[in-house]
């Protein structure tokens, strides 16, 4: 699943790690996120979703391959 | 902290506890003497370095690298990392052990380390069908 996590955080000039400590999960997890190598769950997608202020939706790119 | 102090002090006691009865009381080369040696010996090096390093650990502890520990225990990556570094650990490991009690079947060694191996492979099997059923209905 694609996501613009990296876009939206560089938007808000926040860092990796500023955006870690905002959700309270570790750096390498915002890292795996970005790369899209880690599907989160929906609490931290939400989470995610709330602090950049915008839907699920716009966050993370849900396509044909993710069987929606 | 308590708990995890408690429960080295308590291994600690045993581990001497069974050295002594090795020494003192199941003397000469039997299978007691060596059981209590080997266990004493596993518990009190376990208890002493379960000791030092919580001792470690308090020393250097403030509010930073608590809050960094608490946020990589809880850490949902972490959490689902540790969850499949497990299964694949049961995974590899059930059929070695499922092997090597064949094999020490085979070869005829001692009758009690066989069934002492398959002792092992049912406890596997009895763990996971148990934790199975447990979080079917949990989950």
């Amino acid at each position: 699943m694609e996501n613009r996590i990296k876009e939206l955080r560089a938007a808000r000039g926040m860092t990796q790690a500023e955006l870690a400590e905002i959700i309270s999960v570790s750096s390498r997890t915002i890292i795996s996120l970005e790369k899209g190598q880690y599907n989160p769950s929906v609490l931290l997608a939400r989470k995610l979703s709330l602090v950049f202020a915008c839907p699920i939706e716009e966050v993370f790119l849900f396509g044909e391959e993710d069987g929606i | 902290m308590k708990k995890e102090i408690l429960i080295s002090v308590l291994g600690l006691a045993a581990g001497i506890i069974l050295i002594l009865l090795a020494m003192f009381v199941f003397t000469g080369s039997t299978t007691l003497n060596g059981v209590c040696y080997g266990f004493g010996a596993a518990l009190l090096a376990l208890s002493v370095g379960n000791l030092v390093g919580t001792s470690v650990k308090k020393a250097v502890e403030t509010p930073e690298t608590l809050k960094i520990q608490e946020i990589e225990e809880h850490d949902e990556r972490n959490i689902r990392i540790r969850e499949r570094a497990g299964w694949n650990t049961v995974r590899i490991f059930t059929p070695v052990l499922c092997f090597l009690t064949l094999a020490s079947a085979l070869i005829g060694v001692e009758l009690y380390v066989t069934l002492a191996a398959c002792g092992l492979v049912l406890l596997v099997a009895g763990l996971s069908i148990g934790s199975q059923i447990y979080y079917d209905k949990r989950l």
